[in-house]
């Protein structure tokens, strides 16, 4: 009875296992079929022997291993940054003429425009009243300290060639400016316009050699006097480089 | 005046110098580079001795020719050619050379249609902020067309209180291929105030600052635009009452 019953169970499992050998042979030789070109149409007869020497044939000496390098085309920089130091004489009205010195960053939007960002330091002397009378300070000598900021719109308005002798010729432009920004004096910051011109001479093309002259305006009320527009006058010598 | 006498002879030894080429010390541009080399593909190419138009044609390369290209200034390129001459050629002639492999060399020439490709851009601005003068510097990088984050500082003289400030925001542009596209913008910062010395109470003051603002951005030339804004700012004070700014401003901003 047992016997019986395990044959029952046995049957169907080794049908369905020569069924499913059967079905992925079938599977397998579609696969393989399909691999085959396209314009094979009739059956195929392979000769094993000739497969053999062919492969014998067709197979190189020495594997060649060459990596293809990527060729990377260099980037074309750019130097339309201006980068510069500046010194000269600044004349702070009622407190004289004194050394200044600061820093320029210039940025060339086109041949003809460029947008500068300046700082300078700078310090005030004495007033007339004060080297008069000798007692009176009108102020503390920290509150002398002068400095300024300020963001400009520059021209090109006259580029050039500047001749030096028989064969050297610089290249040059007279530029007019204008902006705006601050100055902290005495103690105060002044919203300060300032206006100007400046020439500047290319040394080669990376260094430039530079004449600024510069008027600053700001309202000021110092110790309490009525208010009145300052012109600070600045003449300054710079160079620069691009980058 | 001992340092204008040094600044002096520095200027001396700057002018006498006859280094035609690149100088190694100069920072950022010195040592040896590797420079892209074009071949003329036109009839000739003119070398002017300087960026600019005026500047007076020199010497010309001729088709079939290759030239080095060290640099780009504005819309002008130096090239050196092979016998080691340095001149300047316009973008509309560079841009007809071919590269070694045949190519079309490709200039990436700044225009309105790929604004978006350039991720880096600078504004100056001036306005006015709670009614003191308002000046401003920003550099702000693009995350995509749309949406950008500016780190601005500006600075705000006034009759009765000095303003500094730095922000940091997040803008939304809306019409980024277009000439004219509005923006809305929203940030946070430091604000510092102070008061002119010449009144009788002092304050100093750092508190933090929010705004929300709008504005437009105006599309003028290859790497230029026109800029304005509104912001309304909010001062958060350590005081019970929070206290209101409004702000406006107007300037350039260029793409680098």
């Amino acid at each position: 009875m047992e016997s019986r019953l395990r044959l029952f169970l046995l049957t169907p499992l080794m049908v369905s296992i020569l069924l499913c050998s059967s079905g992925c042979s079938l599977f397998r030789h579609k696969a393989k079929t399909s691999n085959e070109p396209a314009t094979s149409t009739g059956p195929v007869v392979v000769d094993a022997a000739a497969s053999a020497t062919t492969a014998t044939v067709t197979e190189p000496v020495l594997e060649p291993k060459v990596e293809r390098r990527k060729i990377k085309t260099p980037k074309i920089h750019s130097s339309d940054f201006e980068v510069g130091i500046v010194g000269g004489i600044l004349s702070i009205e009622d407190f004289g003429s004194h050394s200044v010195y600061g820093a320029r960053l210039d940025f060339h939007i086109s041949e003809s425009f460029f947008l500068e960002g300046a700082y300078g330091l700078s310090r005030g002397g004495k007033t007339t009243a004060e080297s008069l009378s000798g007692n009176i300070q009108v102020l503390s000598n920290a509150n002398r300290k002068y400095s300024y900021y300020n963001l400009s719109l520059g021209w090109d308005a006259l580029p050039g060639e500047v001749f030096v002798g028989e064969n050297r010729a610089y290249n040059s432009a007279l530029y007019f400016i204008v902006g705006a920004g601050g100055t902290k004096f005495a103690g105060d910051n002044h919203f300060t316009v300032n206006g100007g011109f400046g020439y500047r001479v290319l040394v080669n093309n990376w260094v430039t050699a530079r004449i600024d002259i510069r008027d600053y305006l700001y309202d000021t009320a110092l110790l309490n006097s009525p208010k009145k527009v300052v012109n600070n006058l600045e003449a300054t010598l710079g160079l620069s480089f691009y980058f | 005046m001992r340092r204008l006498c040094a600044l002096c002879l520095l200027l001396l030894s700057a002018v006498t110098a006859e280094a035609r080429s690149l100088p190694s010390w100069v920072p950022f541009v010195g040592g040896p580079k590797a420079h892209r080399e074009v071949v003329v593909a036109d009839p000739y190419i003119e070398m002017h001795s300087g960026p600019g138009t005026g500047f007076p044609v020199f010497f010309v390369v001729g088709r079939g020719d290759s030239v080095q290209v060290l640099t780009r200034r504005t819309d002008w390129y130096l090239v050196r050619e092979h016998q080691g001459r340095e001149g300047w050629v316009t973008e509309q002639q560079l841009a007809r050379t071919l590269e070694l492999n045949g190519k079309q060399i490709n200039l990436e020439i700044p225009t309105l249609e790929n604004l978006s490709k350039h991720r880096f851009e600078g504004a100056v601005m001036f306005g006015d902020f709670g009614g003191a003068s308002l000046t401003s510097i920003g550099v702000s990088y693009g995350f995509s067309d749309h949406l950008s984050m500016e780190l601005s500082a500006g600075a705000a003289p006034g009759n009765i209180y000095d303003v500094d400030l730095v922000t940091l925001s997040l803008t939304h542009t809306m019409l980024p291929a277009k000439r004219i596209s509005p923006y809305l913008t929203l940030g946070t910062g430091q604000i510092h105030t102070s008061v002119h010395t010449t009144q009788a109470q002092k304050v100093d003051n750092t508190n933090q600052i929010s705004f929300v603002g709008a504005g437009v951005r105006v599309y003028l030339t290859r790497r230029f635009i026109a800029r304005a804004e509104y912001d309304a700012n909010y001062i958060y004070t350590k005081r019970n009452q929070n206290e209101d700014a409004r702000e406006w401003k107007a300037g350039f901003a260029f793409f680098f």
